[in-house]
């Protein structure tokens, strides 16, 4: 299978920057990845952590976290579920090797096409998803590797705090939504300006 | 405007949350009758004051908890994940 | 003119010029300037007439509590009515334009009405207007609409954009005078997160009034704070209310004070806080004292007088008399005089005062013991209280100071129940219910000195409540002489207006005139009055209406209290509350994978709920329902393509999947062979169809579940509940995965080949692949799943398709169906067939029905537990009679059909026997034809009946059939 026709969900008409000051207060990247929810069956979650642990090099984080480990990331979605997130080039194994060594004691669901990612920095990213988001995201509350489930731009939302100098979020959203979240992104950021970064095509 | 405290997740706006009134009525037994179930899906006390609810939280942890709020103050004294018990009494 | 600029003084910068219009006269003031205050130094007097009576009206605050000088602010579509000239930042080419006023601002025709005062007295909405009904259209709404009006809105839509903000922070500090800032210092520099709002574009409060000497701890205090990184300031943001769990709302004006915002600038912010500990520091507002003509232009607030005179350099009068019965409006006096501009009278109710030496000394007349009995703009009258006769005193300004009452508006939003205090003649906040503390002023703390010390000591103590102790030392201002007691005191009575509330013009004789009609209950006699519901809130004359209330009924201020406070603390606008969420940004959109395919290829795209789905795809020269047809008819003979794309879909996995799912359907999917399908019905508990759809296994703990587009969420919050709660001890698992595939419906009797020709890995012939399958194979290389299921009733196949993959997916079925003449088709045409086929939708699972009354009581399994079981056997819901679901077509071919029209016998008959759901008009019939919920319908089934719909008043006679109006026998689907 070819990742050829893999490409960005945005229409390639779509602007790069806008705004006031047309870009460097708020990066958007929309990025491709490869993206597989678990869900432990009941009472099998400690053989879930072990799994992970032992085949992926994943240690699953409590509740408001994410955990990065050699092959990826953990973000706790629900309690005994986790989205696993791998880079796009192993979209296409992920789920199937991870049903494959979970064996029975999860349930794997590859939503590799079912979400859209967003990372968003600059230094203005805090105050853009103030004017999107209700949580309190300051450094005090919301340090690197806070992870929570919640809305943003009206939608619900995985983000969480990525280990950076500047902020620096990851924002999860069900591929429906992309096109609508970004647009909310945009519009919250300019008054400050934003740039955007498509997904490259695969192959290119 | 409430806070809603989410054993899982912590305190978040009750934007994120849906509501579904009594946490204390019990699905009957299948065979327990029509009264049964007429009360499962009808009868509420009502009170004002403490009462346990159902909140799902679904732009969050997708689980439905329980809160014990007062319908009065609106002050939440307490809540617990969808299988775990409430604590006894709230003063 | 008798207001003007004074040579030096205040916080205006007299070196710059700003011009500004107002009611089309061209003038000047400075920066630093409200609307109000430059009016004043232009020697404007009058700038609007009263809500009923149309009096003359001027500049009577300084602030929000503002009655009378309420503008038409800008012009065209950015016009905003009813402005408060109090609080607009002058600003160069402002326009402004007084209101209420016909034909002009200094004749009004409708003065008249202050002749014909009676008519308005209170409750005369509810006794003049009531009858005949057919008056009010013609006669009294028109006269009540140009007698009593506010401004006039913008008739254009709002070119400015508006968004909103969240903020958290460890204390909020509502205000910023000398309680604020010495609670945002002292909590700032314990180490909190502090948020300091202040509604006007300079900081200080009430320290603008000070003299230039004590301008100093203003300065200071404001660089220490710019010097602490965890204290924001934000100034022009009004606090506007106080709601549960600490959460505080407010708007900023972000660019209220410019023509027009600067690009990508918004106009306004709508905000809210999210505070562990809020410490308000609002303030007092100052309230009137009723008296006949209390409203004239002239009379003012002492406090406001003393506002323009020290903060913006005008004098707002030339003779004045000074009203009070407490120490405040001394330092008005003394400022009038010190502007020398003319004679000075101050008094005072009260009959001793010690402050009297040291005005006398300064030139003014002190008349202690005395009251002012009325003000007609030119001349006051002043007596010994309660004593006869009277002396004429020439003033062009009345300034009255009944006393201050703490802003204790937000406290009371928050839940403290004001606390009456007696030596203060009004309420203070009462105990904190929420985690907030008032200071200063707005805890009925006077003073400069006072009111820093107990901001301090509120900043403080709000930071070490939420976790911050480290402490600050900074210096305070000294606290000030103690105040002589108030003489609580309300009106002076006499013949003649004497007004409560100047904005709704409410009189002392309304409020003792609702007391005698019943209206007694303070809450009842502001409604019966309209007493403080103006966009002032009764910041000036609430208490004092009480007061009178009080009298009348023969009982303390106390016991009749005032009005419940609740938000809005000040009017705000519709798009500050809107925020960013109008127009293309009102709701959230989705979009399928295939949505940009759609619009390139010329879909007519609709939003049906969060949804854009594509009705149909027009072909040049098409109109009304050519497109619909030709894609219904296309699919009907040979074959067409859907995005279907938005139904739910739920991924349910688990040892007891089986078992849940036999829970939720009234069928039984347990019994499902894997790589099969099966339409099932799930219901309500109350016994109510909830939701429909078709479930596929996939594998021995594996299904998948589709639900309507509608009830995706519901339907997966409802396997949530019952999974968690009620069964906690299944092992079950959800998912939705909506977004993960995208759903390609192929329709019609090419349907078959045309796949046949894209698919690798599953042979489609129909022994192998029977209605009702599902399996899985490529297509274009990607891996797909095949569902053979049909809503159109026609041979028909989904495809599932990982949606980043479905346009390949869908271009390479479009060119295997080539040669048959593929057509996409939308949701129009699919609505038809459906409706052709009897397939239950939206209008027929509308939470009124139940499953027999779908005509499937049958799929109900006879035994094990269901959700809505029990209560589906009700007998008001197992009662045949019910209405239930039929066809209908028209006797007469040629008429048309209506949803919504009511089915009856007889045209005349007036009883309904049922609706009429869902109408079509049909391409296998050439006529409309309907769906239909009707009492008894299979004992009616080949009668005529009657649609009426009296909305178009038509009435057509419809025959009664079975809702499969295309191949009852489902033959097609299975061919």
């Amino acid at each position: 299978m070819s990742a050829l026709d893999r490409r960005s969900r945005f229409p390639v008409s779509r602007s790069l920057s806008g705004g006031r000051n047309g870009g460097d207060a708020l990066t958007i990247t929309e990025q491709h990845a490869a993206l597989v929810q678990v869900t432990a069956r009941k009472g099998r979650q400690n053989d879930v952590s072990a799994t992970l642990s032992r085949t992926f090099s994943i240690e699953l984080p409590a509740s408001d976290r994410v955990a990065s480990g050699s092959t990826g990331t953990a973000i706790w979605v629900q309690p005994g579920s986790w989205l696993i997130r791998a880079s796009d080039d192993q979209r296409e194994e992920l789920a199937a090797r991870l049903r494959q060594a979970l064996d029975g004691s999860a349930a794997v669901v590859d939503q590799s096409h079912g979400r859209s990612v967003f990372e968003l920095s600059g230094k203005h990213a805090q105050s853009v998803l103030a004017r999107l988001c209700r949580l309190d995201l300051h450094d005090r509350v919301f340090p690197p590797g806070s992870s929570a489930s919640t809305i943003v731009g009206h939608v619900s939302c995985q983000l969480y705090r990525n280990e950076a100098p500047v902020p620096f979020f990851s924002l999860i959203v069900g591929s429906t939504f992309a096109e609508w979240l970004l647009d909310e992104l945009q519009g919250a950021a300019a008054s400050h300006g934003w740039s955007f970064q498509p997904a490259q095509n695969a192959a290119a | 405007m409430h806070l809603i405290p989410c054993p899982y997740c912590g305190e978040r706006p009750q934007e994120e949350f849906h509501y579904r009134g009594d946490a204390t009525v019990r699905r009957p037994a299948p065979d327990s009758g029509e009264q049964a179930f007429y009360d499962y899906v009808y009868t509420r006390a009502n009170p004002r004051g403490w009462h346990d609810e159902w909140w799902h939280h679904y732009a969050g942890c997708r689980q439905w908890i329980k809160v014990r709020r007062n319908t009065l103050t609106h002050v939440v004294a307490a809540s617990a994940g969808p299988a775990d018990a409430l604590p006894e009494a709230t003063p | 003119m008798t207001s003007k600029r004074l040579p030096s003084g205040g916080s205006v910068d007299r070196a710059k010029t700003i011009r500004f219009s107002f009611d089309g006269r061209s003038l000047t003031g400075h920066p630093g300037d409200t609307l109000a205050s430059a009016l004043l130094a232009n020697g404007v007097r009058l700038v609007g007439r009263s809500f009923k009576y149309h009096r003359p009206r001027g500049i009577m605050t300084a602030g929000p509590e503002e009655p009378n000088a309420l503008v038409e602010l800008r012009d065209g579509a950015r016009r905003e009515p009813n402005s408060k000239a109090t609080e607009i930042e002058l600003h160069d080419g402002l326009v402004s334009a007084s209101q209420n006023r016909w034909p002009s601002l200094s004749f009004d025709l409708m003065a008249v009405n202050g002749l014909a005062g009676s008519v308005f007295s209170a409750g005369f909405y509810y006794k003049t207007f009531m009858w005949p009904k057919s008056f009010w259209e013609k006669l009294y709404e028109p006269l009540i609409r140009r007698a009593a009006g506010l401004g006039r809105a913008a008739s254009e839509p709002d070119p400015d954009h508006y968004e909103a903000m969240h903020a958290h922070c460890d204390v909020l500090v509502v205000g910023s005078g000398a309680a604020g800032l010495a609670a945002a210092r002292s909590a700032g520099e314990a180490g909190a997160r502090v948020i300091v709002c202040e509604r006007d574009f300079l900081l200080g409060g009430g320290l603008l009034l000070l003299s230039p000497a004590d301008e100093a701890w203003r300065k200071e205090m404001l660089a220490s704070l710019e010097g602490l990184p965890n204290v924001e300031i934000l100034t022009r943001t009004n606090v506007f209310g106080y709601y549960d769990h600490n959460l505080l709302g407010a708007v900023e004006r972000v660019a209220d004070h410019k023509v027009q915002p600067d690009p990508h600038e918004v106009r306004q912010r709508y905000r809210t806080f999210r505070a562990k500990q809020v410490v308000l520091a609002t303030g007092a507002s100052e309230r009137l004292i009723a008296l006949p003509g209390n409203d004239r232009p002239g009379t003012m607030m002492a406090g406001a007088a003393l506002t323009y005179l020290r903060r913006f350099g005008v004098a707002p009068g030339r003779n004045a008399v000074v009203f009070t019965n407490n120490d405040s409006a001394y330092e008005t006096a003394l400022a009038l005089a010190e502007a020398r501009t003319g004679k000075v009278t101050l008094v005072d109710v009260r009959a001793q005062s010690s402050l009297a030496d040291a005005l006398t000394a300064r030139g003014i007349n002190v008349r202690l013991g005395c009251e002012v009995t009325s003000f007609d703009g030119k001349t006051a009258m002043i007596r010994r209280r309660g004593g006869a006769g009277g002396e004429k005193i020439v003033a062009d300004l009345l300034s009255l100071s009944g006393g201050w009452n703490p802003n204790v508006q937000l406290a009371s939003q928050s839940g403290a129940k004001p606390r009456w205090d007696a030596t203060l003649a009004s309420h203070v906040p009462g105990d904190p219910v929420q985690a907030e503390r008032s200071a200063g002023a707005a805890n009925g703390s006077f003073g400069i000195g006072a009111a820093a010390q107990e901001g301090a000591k509120a900043g403080r103590d709000a930071a070490a409540a939420a976790g911050f102790e480290k402490a600050s030392e900074f210096a305070l201002p000294q606290p000030g002489r103690a105040e002589q007691p108030i003489a609580p005191f309300w009106e002076v009575e006499g013949p003649g207006k004497s007004f409560v509330d100047l904005q709704h013009d409410v009189t002392a004789a309304d409020i003792r005139l609702a007391h005698r009609e019943g209206f007694s209950h303070v809450e009842h006699a502001k409604r019966y009055t309209t007493h403080g519901m103006a966009t002032d809130q009764g910041k000036l004359g609430s208490l004092v209406g009480s007061a009178i209330l009080a009298e009348a009924r023969g009982e303390t201020v106390d016991a009749v209290g005032v009005p419940t406070h609740r938000p809005y603390t000040m009017p705000v606008a519709f798009g500050a509350l809107a925020g960013h969420a109008s127009g293309a940004h009102f709701q959230p959109v989705r979009r399928t994978a295939l949505h940009d395919w759609h619009l390139r290829n010329g879909a007519a795209m609709q939003p049906t709920g969060a949804w854009m789905r594509p009705f149909f795809y027009p072909k040049p020269g098409e109109t009304g329902w050519d497109p619909i047809f030709r894609e219904a008819r296309a699919v009907r003979s040979s074959v067409g393509i859907c995005d279907v794309s938005t139904l739910g879909k739920i991924d349910v996995q688990g040892p007891d999947a089986a078992t849940f799912l036999d829970r939720l359907y009234i069928n039984t999917f347990s019994t499902l062979a894997v790589g099969k399908c099966r339409y099932g019905v799930m219901l309500r508990e109350d016994g109510i169809v909830f939701d429909d759809g078709t479930t596929s296994r996939l594998a021995e703990d594996h299904f998948l579940v589709t639900t309507t587009t509608g009830n995706a969420a519901p339907v997966l919050e409802h396997m949530e509940f019952h999974a968690q709660t009620v069964w906690p001890e299944l092992d079950v698992q959800f998912c939705s995965v909506t977004d993960q595939w995208a759903q390609i419906a192929v329709a019609g009797p090419k349907s078959r080949e045309t796949l046949a020709a894209a698919v690798e890995g599953l042979d489609l012939a129909n022994e192998a692949f029977p209605f009702m399958s599902a399996g899985e194979g490529k297509i274009s290389g990607v891996p797909v799943r095949l569902f053979r299921i049909s809503f159109s009733g026609e041979l028909a196949y989904e495809i599932a398709v990982p949606s980043g993959r479905a346009e390949t997916v869908w271009e390479a079925i479009l060119a295997a169906g080539k040669r048959f003449g593929i057509v996409p088709y939308g949701l129009e045409a699919m609505s038809l067939m459906r409706i052709e086929k009897g397939h239950a939708a939206g209008p027929e699972l509308n939470g009124q029905t139940t499953a027999a009354d779908l005509g499937m009581g049958r799929m109900m399994k006879k035994s094990g537990d269901v959700i809505g079981r029990v209560l589906a056997g009700r007998p008001g819901l197992a009662d045949p009679g019910r209405p239930r679901l039929v066809g209908i077509r028209p006797v007469d071919t040629s008429k048309r059909l209506r949803g919504g029209a009511h089915i009856v016998r007889e045209p005349s008959s007036g009883t309904s026997m049922g609706w009429v759901s869902s109408v079509t008009q049909s391409i296998e019939h050439n006529c409309w034809i309907g769906l239909a919920l009707v009492e008894n319908g299979e004992s009616v089934k080949g009668q005529r009946l009657v649609a009426i719909s009296p909305l178009h008043d038509e009435s057509v006679e419809v025959t009664i059939t079975s809702p499969h109006h295309v191949d009852p026998e489902n033959a097609r689907v299975r061919a």
